[in-house]
């Protein structure tokens, strides 16, 4: 193929030190990319500039910006509710990793060939057709003290569970429907879409080696679907981190107290119901700088794996 | 070539024609007012209709479009995406208070249109709608409601107690008495919604343990750190130990689950308001209106002050945005719906309280706001509440939270962080 036919990624990677200069085939290539480079540039780089750039102002979303300088950073690190929002998200991170395992057996179990697993995988994947809003609310009637869920309890055990109003119950409330459960779907459409690009004959050299089920996950299909398994690692990082205001907001707003308090409810909270927007930007660039650092590790690990 | 000159005339004379009938006849003006109650089907809708369509008859050139948003906070986050773009409804409801001065700067001055009817509201509403609540502020809004807090009570539930329906439990003692004696008898002492039943209860308390000196929690003057707020909050949490306050009811939202739990007999008593919902009418309507008893407040032995009815001088009102092209028209509807008919329906339809004096009601038809009127009266103290930041709030009732609802904090964290909000800038 001529260098003028490669694609425009193509060609910059094939040049004899990794890139060409662009000027060899004139403008083509920018035009191809403006479209994007431009909505870049008005969704992504913009808003981004301008945020930073309120994060140093008092302003209240409309009006002129009065500079304050690192204050409402110094101010941010002696609210209490961004700690609070800051263990939080922790704690929801530390379900990445029970999601992924789940996710991956569940999926394994189905690619088994168990008996109508096209079937359980629809009823799996019915979460994230109904979306967090409407998982919030449900949730936010099934959980009360006085909750159809305690009620069952109560019958079942004689004790119930203040799953909305104890902090520590909450916070795990939302980690195991959010994260784990309703995350489920998803992953398992992904993954079986990928252990079924693995080559059919590791399975059967496997099989003939005497393999069982276990050994099979461990040694066979996880080495086999790595890339993807580390995508959905960053998936999940960025879900928990930019993704999960709606089904707070739904289910707990935030409380009891500060118990499900998280980075990105904090920035809603503080620009949109105080209208303290500079501060909300202040939150919203650790916020970045999470997503941020979680993306170029993704890059980084992408390269490793492309070298 | 002269039929199509022709042509080309005919059409130029329909595009025209037309548009000469529209401004050679009378200008027609479309008001745009925004608004968190208008869709209360159940509710105010009805009545803000009747008002409207009134408004109408009375300026034949005007057509009101009347748009229902979404309440606090989506509904100033929607004020806030229309102030950035500056422009919007010619008319918005605000709450008074920190809402209000947050967005005084989107708001016309009031003062020199409303100078006509100024004396017919009560020198707390009109100094609430002042800028910062100071009297010769601007004046951003024209109060359609005054607000408040108290103890509503079914006194069905009381005789089935043995509890004297007509003898309120004022004082702590009687107070814990009586919750201890419904409990016996199987009923729900206090009927509960998440957050607002600790935050009224608390704001109930707080004017009357500082009666007329709560503003001077502004100034430092006096303090939650004081012994008498410490005595109230003991008591709370005294309620909330015993299990007199119901604990399912803290994962059940206040607005309105928790005000339908009490109108549908799931309590003894309950927290509400004076106007807007939850209140004398809604409750008397359905418990009926001989049935529900109200006191405002819990007394204690050694406070200065008793009885006291917590209420803030208005409790919604509309305003003129800054960049509305209709202003003088948009001042007219203001007004409209604060004094004579407009009023009169609002608040005989929805059981809100007017602080426009000239509007009286229905005091005959419901026992509970002759009671609630005598309190106004004779012993009212201020709400605490709007005197800080926006979003004081939601602070204020997570470290509420964090004592009463999920115990993270003792008594002691608690009054020093409640203390603490108020200083934050």
């Amino acid at each position: 193929m001529e260098d003028g036919a490669q694609s425009p990624v193509l060609w910059l990677r094939s040049g004899p030190m990794g890139h060409q200069r662009l000027d060899n085939d004139g403008i083509t290539p920018l035009l191809f990319l403006a479209p994007l480079l431009v909505l870049l540039g008005a969704f992504i780089l913009y808003p981004v500039v301008m945020n930073l750039i309120s994060s140093f102002a008092e302003w209240k979303g409309y009006g002129p910006q009065k500079w304050i300088g690192l204050t409402n950073y110094r101010n941010m690190l002696s609210d209490q509710a961004f700690w609070a929002s800051i263990e939080n998200t922790a704690i929801l991170v530390c379900y990445i990793p029970v999601s992924t395992v789940v996710t991956v057996f569940v999926a394994a179990l189905l690619r088994e060939g168990l008996k109508g697993w096209r079937a359980y995988r629809a009823i799996l994947y019915i979460p994230n057709l109904l979306g967090p809003v409407i998982i919030g609310v449900v949730f936010s009637i099934y959980l009360r003290d006085d909750g159809s869920l305690n009620l069952a309890l109560k019958w079942a055990t004689g004790s119930t569970l203040r799953f909305l109003t104890s902090p520590m119950l909450a916070i795990n409330s939302i980690g195991i429907i959010q994260v784990v459960w309703v995350h489920l779907g998803f992953g398992l459409i992904y993954f079986l879409a990928a252990m079924n690009g693995v080559d059919q004959g590791i399975y059967e050299a496997a099989l003939i080696d005497g393999a069982g089920f276990w050994s099979t996950l461990v040694r066979v299909t996880v080495p086999s679907i790595r890339f993807a398994v580390e995508f959905w690692v960053v998936f999940s990082f960025i879900e928990v981190f930019a993704r999960m205001f709606s089904f707070i907001y739904t289910l707990t707003r935030g409380g009891p107290g500060f118990g499900t308090f998280t980075l990105e409810y904090g920035v809603f909270v503080q620009g949109f119901e105080k209208f303290r927007v500079g501060y909300s930007s202040a939150w919203s660039m650790v916020l970045f700088v999470f997503c941020a650092a979680i993306s170029v590790a993704q890059i980084r690990l992408m390269r490793r794996r492309s070298v | 070539m002269i039929k199509r000159s022709i042509l080309c005339l005919v059409i130029l004379a329909l595009c025209v024609v037309p548009r000469l009938f529209a401004t050679g006849g009378q200008e027609t003006a479309t008001l745009t007012v925004w608004d968190f109650k208008y869709g209360e089907v159940e509710g105010s809708q009805k009545p803000m209709k009747q008002i409207d369509a009134l408004f109408m008859e009375k300026y034949p050139d005007v057509t009101v479009n009347h748009v229902a948003q979404p309440g606090d906070p989506q509904y100033y986050q929607i004020i806030q995406a229309a102030a950035s773009a500056n422009q919007g409804p010619d008319v918005a409801m605000f709450h008074p208070g920190a809402r209000e001065y947050g967005f005084g700067d989107i708001l016309i001055d009031l003062s020199p249109y409303i100078q006509d009817v100024k004396d017919q509201f009560t020198p707390a509403s009109i100094a609430m709608v002042s800028m910062d609540g100071k009297i010769g502020a601007p004046i951003k809004l024209l109060p359609m409601t005054m607000q408040g807090f108290g103890i509503y009570y079914n006194k069905d539930y009381f005789r089935k107690a043995s509890l004297d329906p007509e003898q309120p439990p004022k004082t702590a003692a009687q107070f814990l008495a009586a919750c201890d004696k419904l409990k016996a008898a199987g009923i729900v002492p206090i009927a509960v919604g998440q957050t607002y039943t600790i935050d009224f209860t608390l704001r109930c308390l707080v004017a009357n343990e500082f009666g007329p000196n709560v503003a001077g929690l502004k100034d430092g003057s006096v303090k939650f750190t004081d012994p008498q707020f410490r005595e109230g909050v003991e008591f709370v949490k005294a309620l909330v130990d015993k299990g007199y306050l119901e604990k399912a009811g803290f994962s059940r939202p206040y607005f309105m689950e928790g005000i339908d739990k009490f109108a549908a007999g799931g309590g003894g008593m309950f927290v509400g308001l004076l106007s807007d919902v939850g209140n004398w009418k809604a409750f008397s309507d359905k418990l009926g209106a001989n049935n529900v008893g109200y006191f405002p407040t819990i007394n204690f032995p050694d406070n200065e002050y008793k009885d006291q009815q917590v209420a803030q001088g208005a409790g919604i009102g509309y305003g003129v945005m800054t960049w509305s092209k209709n202003q003088k028209v948009a001042v007219d509807y203001v007004k409209f719906y604060a004094t004579g008919d407009g009023a009169r329906i609002y608040a005989s339809s929805t059981g809100a309280m007017s602080p426009n004096t000239a509007v009286t009601g229905l005091e005959a038809t419901y026992p509970a706001l002759k009671i609630i009127q005598q309190y106004l009266k004779a012993n009212l103290a201020e709400d605490y509440i709007p005197m800080f930041y926006n979003g004081y709030e939601d602070d204020a009732n997570r470290v509420c939270d964090r004592l009463f609802v999920t115990g993270e904090i003792t008594v002691d964290q608690f009054i020093a962080e409640y203390q603490n909000l108020i200083t934050k800038k």
